[in-house]
C-alpha cells in the first residue's frame, strides 16, 4: 500500500537516529581494543582535557604517546573549566588530565593562597593529591600560568609593568576572564584580596585567555584580561603585556600529568615522564601558535608533535 | 530529595545581600537585559511596522512576507549573535544588530497579513463614504488590525527577551545571560538556576504586560475579532 | 573571495575538507549531523506522542483545553537557555537534558496545530460516521484523525524547524550537534565554522521541512484530487 513507503521510510529514520551521538562530553570515541600488548601493557586510560586548545594538545599528546607504548586510550576532550574535570577525575569518569601545578594545587587546597617555589608546590600537590586517590607524576619546565595581561598601548600610555602598577588607575579596572576567575582565588577574588583593587569583571564565558578575551582588550570593552602566558601573543614581545605578579598571587604554572592512582603504573608514569621531559614552554608556544594562527587542529598538532620528539 | 536541595539553594542565592548591590548585583543585570530588550525592540518596530503596514495596505508581498517567516524560523538564533560578534566584534552593538534581526519578522508578517486582511467589504465601504487612502490607512485598517499586530509584537518581544539570554557569551554585554552561563561554567547550580529563574519570571512579565495591554489597546468595536486571534492557530505565529 | 584559501576566509575550503569525516577528538560534519538530526527527531517525535492523547482527551473535554494551553504556555515562554539550566542540576550536562527541554518546547505547538486540526473535522462527518455504527475509538482512529492530519503535519512540520533552530543551543550544555561548529567559530573566532555550522543547520531544517511535505503529501491522497 502507498501509506506503506513513508511509514518505512520515518521508522528507518527514527532507529538511525536512535543510535546517533553520544550523551556526555561533546567529544568521545568508542574504545576499539589495541591487540598491541608492549610496555604499556594494553591497560585502558581516559584522557580528559580542559575546554582551550592548548590543553587538548596536551592530552593527545600524552594520549599518543601512551598508545604508541601499548595502551589503549580514549579521550573525552573540552570538558570544561577545572570546576567539572577535576571532579571527573575523582569520580572516576576520567582517568588522566594534563593539569597546571600551581593551579590544581590552590584547587585542592584553597588554604594555599601564598605563591610558592616549585619544588614546594610539587611537594603540597603530591600530598593534596594523595587524599584524593590521585597520583601526581614528575613536572615538566614547560609553564603556562594564568597571567594579567594589557595591550602594549594601554602599558606604555599608563606606565604599567606590575600588577601592582593598576593601583594608579582611576575608578574601578574591567577585568575579562572566563566564568571560573570570577571564583578563583588566582584570578578576581586574589586581585581583590592581595592587591586590593577595584575591579569590574566581565565574563568572556568558556573562553579562557583566547581570541574572545584578546579582542576584548584591544576593542577596549575590558582594560586587562586573564591571558596564559604559553601564548605567542604573550610571549614574543607581542600585542600583549603581561604585568608582573609582583605580591606572588599566582602560583609556578608547570604542566603536570596527573592520574588515578589505580591507573599510575610504573611502565605508564615513564611514558608520562618522557613526554613532560620533552615540552619546553617555547615549543608549547609553537604549539599554540599552529592552533591559532594557523588553524590547524590539536589532534593534527600533537600527532606532528609525538613523530618529531619520537615519543 | 533532590529538588527541594536545589530549591533551598537557589532561594539562598537570590536571597543573599550581595545579590542585589553592585554591577554583578541583579537590579543592575535586570536593567541592562531590559534595556537591551527595550533598544532591540524600538529598533524593530521602527523598521517593521512602517514596512508591514505599507505592504498590507497596499495588498502586496503576501507571498514573500510567508515564505520570511518560514526562512527565519529555520535560522539559529544562536548562530545569529555569534555571526554578529565575529563580524563586527565584541560589545553591545552586533548583538542589538542579530536580535533585531529575529525580531523584525513576528512584527513584520503579523502587521502586513493583518492589514491585508482587513475586511474588502469595509475597505470598499470607507472608500465609498470618501476617506482617503491615509485615512483608510489609520482610521480603518489599522484599529482592526491592532490585535493581529500586537500578538506579532509580543512574540517578537519574548523571543528578544529570551535570546538576549544568549548574547551572555560576548563579554561586555550584561545582562541575566551571564548568571546562567557562568553558574554552569563555575558548576554553581545555585547561580545558574537562580539566573534561570530571573530570566524566566522576565520573560513571563513580558508576555503578561503586554497581554494586558493588548486586551487595553484593541478598540471596543474589534473585541470579537480579538476573541478569535486566540484561538489555535494551525503555525507558527 | 568567499571561497578563500586562508584561514581567515568566510569559507577554508581545506578546512571543511579535513572536518568532514567522522573522529573522536575533532570536529566533524558527519558525527555533527548524525547529533543533530538525532536529538531533533527523537524530540519532535516524543513531543508529537505525548500531545495527540492530550488533544485527544481537550478536545473532548473543554475545562483541558483551556488549562493545558495555558500550562504549555508558561513553559514556551522558559528562555531554552533558562530551560536547560533548570535541568542541568537534575539530569546533568548531557543529552538527556537536552532532549527533554527540547521535547517541552515542542508540545505546544504540536496539541495546538492536534486540536485545530480535531476541531476542524465537520460535526456532520462525525455523526455520519457514529451513525454508520462506529465505536468512538474506531471513529476516532478512521475518520477524526486521518481528516486532522494535514493540521497535525503542519504542526510537526513547525516544530521540527523550530527544533532543528534550537538545537545549537545545547552546544552549551555539552550537546549542540552543528552548534558544535558555531561554538567553535566562537570560541576561535573563526568565520569557517560558524558559516558551516549555521548554513548545515538552516540546510537540515529545509530538507526536514521539505521530508515531512512529501510525507504528508503520500498519507492524505484524497486532499490532491481536484
Amino acid at each position: 500500500m502507498r501509506a506503506k513507503l513513508p511509514a518505512v521510510l520515518f521508522a528507518l529514520v527514527v532507529a538511525l537516529s536512535a543510535c546517533g551521538g553520544d550523551s556526555d562530553g561533546p567529544t568521545t570515541a568508542n574504545s576499539v581494543p589495541t591487540p598491541d600488548e608492549r610496555a604499556a601493557g594494553g591497560s585502558k586510560i581516559v584522557i580528559g582535557s580542559f575546554g582551550f586548545a592548548e590543553s587538548e594538545v596536551l592530552a593527545q599528546i600524552y594520549g599518543a604517546a601512551l598508545t604508541n607504548s601499548g595502551a589503549n586510550v580514549t579521550y573525552r576532550l573540552k570538558l570544561g573549566s577545572r570546576e567539572v574535570v577535576a571532579p571527573a577525575l575523582e569520580k572516576g569518569d576520567i582517568d588522566l588530565v594534563p593539569e597546571y601545578l600551581g593551579n590544581y594545587l590552590g584547587f585542592l587546597d584553597k588554604a594555599q593562597t601564598k605563591g610558592l617555589t616549585e619544588p614546594d608546590a610539587l611537594k603540597a600537590l603530591e600530598t593534596a593529591a594523595k587524599a584524593k586517590g590521585i597520583t601526581v607524576a614528575d613536572a615538566s619546565k614547560a609553564t603556562d600560568s594564568d597571567v594579567i595581561a594589557v595591550t602594549k598601548d594601554f602599558a606604555t600610555k599608563n606606565g604599567l609593568k606590575t600588577i601592582s602598577d593598576l593601583g594608579k588607575l582611576p575608578g574601578p579596572i574591567t577585568l575579562a576572564g572566563p566564568s571560573e576567575c570570577e571564583i578563583r582565588q588566582t584570578c578576581l577574588l586574589g586581585l581583590r584580596s592581595a592587591y586590593g583593587l577595584d575591579i569590574t569583571f566581565t565574563s568572556t564565558g568558556a573562553d579562557a585567555g583566547g581570541p574572545i578575551t584578546k579582542k576584548a582588550l584591544t576593542d577596549g570593552t575590558a582594560q586587562i584580561g586573564r591571558l596564559i602566558s604559553s601564548d605567542p601573543d604573550t610571549q614574543k614581545a607581542g600585542k600583549f603585556v603581561i604585568l608582573e605578579d609582583d605580591r606572588s598571587f599566582q602560583q609556578p604554572g608547570n604542566i603536570v600529568p596527573v592520574l588515578r592512582t589505580s591507573k599510575a603504573t610504573p611502565a605508564i608514569l615513564e611514558v608520562l615522564n618522557k613526554v613532560s621531559k620533552a615540552l619546553t614552554t617555547e615549543k608549547l608556544a609553537d604549539l599554540n601558535e599552529k592552533m591559532d594562527k594557523d588553524k590547524e587542529d590539536p589532534a593534527a598538532v600533537a600527532a606532528a608533535f609525538v613523530s618529531t620528539e619520537n615519543l | 530529595m533532590v529538588l527541594a536541595g536545589i530549591v533551598g539553594e537557589t532561594v539562598r542565592w537570590l536571597s543573599a545581600a550581595e545579590r542585589w548591590r553592585g554591577e554583578q548585583g541583579i537590579p543592575n543585570r535586570l536593567t541592562e537585559h531590559i534595556l537591551l530588550s527595550a533598544v532591540v525592540l524600538a529598533i524593530a518596530l521602527a523598521v517593521a511596522l512602517p514596512l508591514g503596514l505599507w505592504l498590507g495596505h497596499r495588498g502586496r508581498g503576501a507571498n514573500v512576507v510567508v515564505a520570511l517567516a518560514n526562512v527565519t524560523r529555520a535560522v539559529p538564533s544562536f548562530g545569529l549573535i555569534v555571526l554578529g560578534v565575529v563580524t563586527f566584534g565584541i560589545g553591545p552593538g552586533p548583538v542589538i544588530l542579530a536580535l533585531v534581526v529575529l525580531a523584525v519578522p513576528p512584527i513584520l508578517v503579523n502587521t502586513s497579513t493583518a492589514v491585508r486582511e482587513v475586511d474588502a467589504d469595509l475597505k470598499e465601504a470607507a472608500r465609498g463614504q470618501g476617506l482617503s487612502e491615509v485615512q483608510l490607512l489609520t482610521q480603518v485598517e489599522v484599529p482592526t488590525s491592532i490585535p493581529l499586530i500586537l500578538a506579532g509584537v509580543r512574540t517578537a518581544s519574548v523571543l528578544v527577551v529570551a535570546t538576549a539570554t544568549l548574547a551572555a557569551v560576548v563579554p561586555g554585554v550584561g545582562g541575566l545571560g551571564p548568571f546562567i552561563v557562568d553558574g554552569i561554567g563555575q558548576q554553581d547550580r545555585a547561580k545558574a538556576v537562580g539566573g534561570a529563574v530571573l530570566v524566566a519570571g522576565l520573560a513571563a512579565a513580558t508576555e503578561g504586560a503586554l497581554a494586558i495591554v493588548q486586551a487595553l489597546v484593541t478598540p471596543v468595536g474589534v473585541r470579537p475579532v480579538a476573541r478569535r486571534a486566540r484561538r489555535p492557530r494551525p503555525d507558527g505565529f | 573571495m568567499i571561497l578563500a584559501a586562508a584561514s581567515d576566509g568566510w569559507l577554508w575550503w581545506a578546512w571543511v575538507a579535513r572536518h568532514v569525516a567522522s573522529s573522536p577528538v575533532s570536529l566533524s560534519v558527519v558525527d555533527a549531523l548524525r547529533e543533530h538530526a538525532s536529538l531533533t527527531v527523537i524530540s519532535v517525535v516524543l513531543a508529537q506522542v505525548i500531545s495527540l492523547p492530550l488533544a485527544v482527551a481537550a478536545s473532548r473535554w473543554r475545562p483541558l483545553e483551556a488549562g493545558l494551553l495555558a500550562g504549555l504556555g508558561i513553559v514556551y515562554t522558559i528562555p531554552s537557555l533558562a530551560l536547560f539550566a533548570f535541568l542541568v542540576p537534575f539530569t546533568g550536562l548531557s543529552r538527556t537534558s537536552a532532549l527533554i527541554g527540547l521535547t517541552a518546547y515542542n508540545l505546544l505547538v504540536l496539541v495546538r496545530n492536534d486540536l485545530a486540526g480535531l476541531a476542524a473535522v465537520p460535526a456532520e462527518v462525525k455523526e455520519a460516521a457514529t451513525g454508520l455504527g462506529l465505536s468512538p475509538a474506531r471513529r476516532l482512529l478512521r475518520v477524526e484523525l486521518p481528516l486532522a492530519l494535514p493540521a497535525i503535519v503542519a504542526g510537526l512540520r513547525v516544530a521540527t524547524v523550530s527544533t532543528v533552530a534550537l538545537v545549537p543551543i545545547t552546544a552549551l550544555i555539552g550537546q549542540g550537534g552543528f552548534g558544535q561548529f558555531i561554538n567553535s567559530g566562537l570560541e576561535d573566532l573563526f568565520k569557517t565554522p560558524l558559516v558551516v555550522g549555521i548554513s548545515c543547520s538552516i540546510a537540515l531544517a529545509v530538507l526536514a521541512d521539505l521530508g515531512l511535505v512529501v510525507v504528508e503529501r503520500r498519507l492524505t491522497p484524497w486532499s490532491r484530487r481536484a
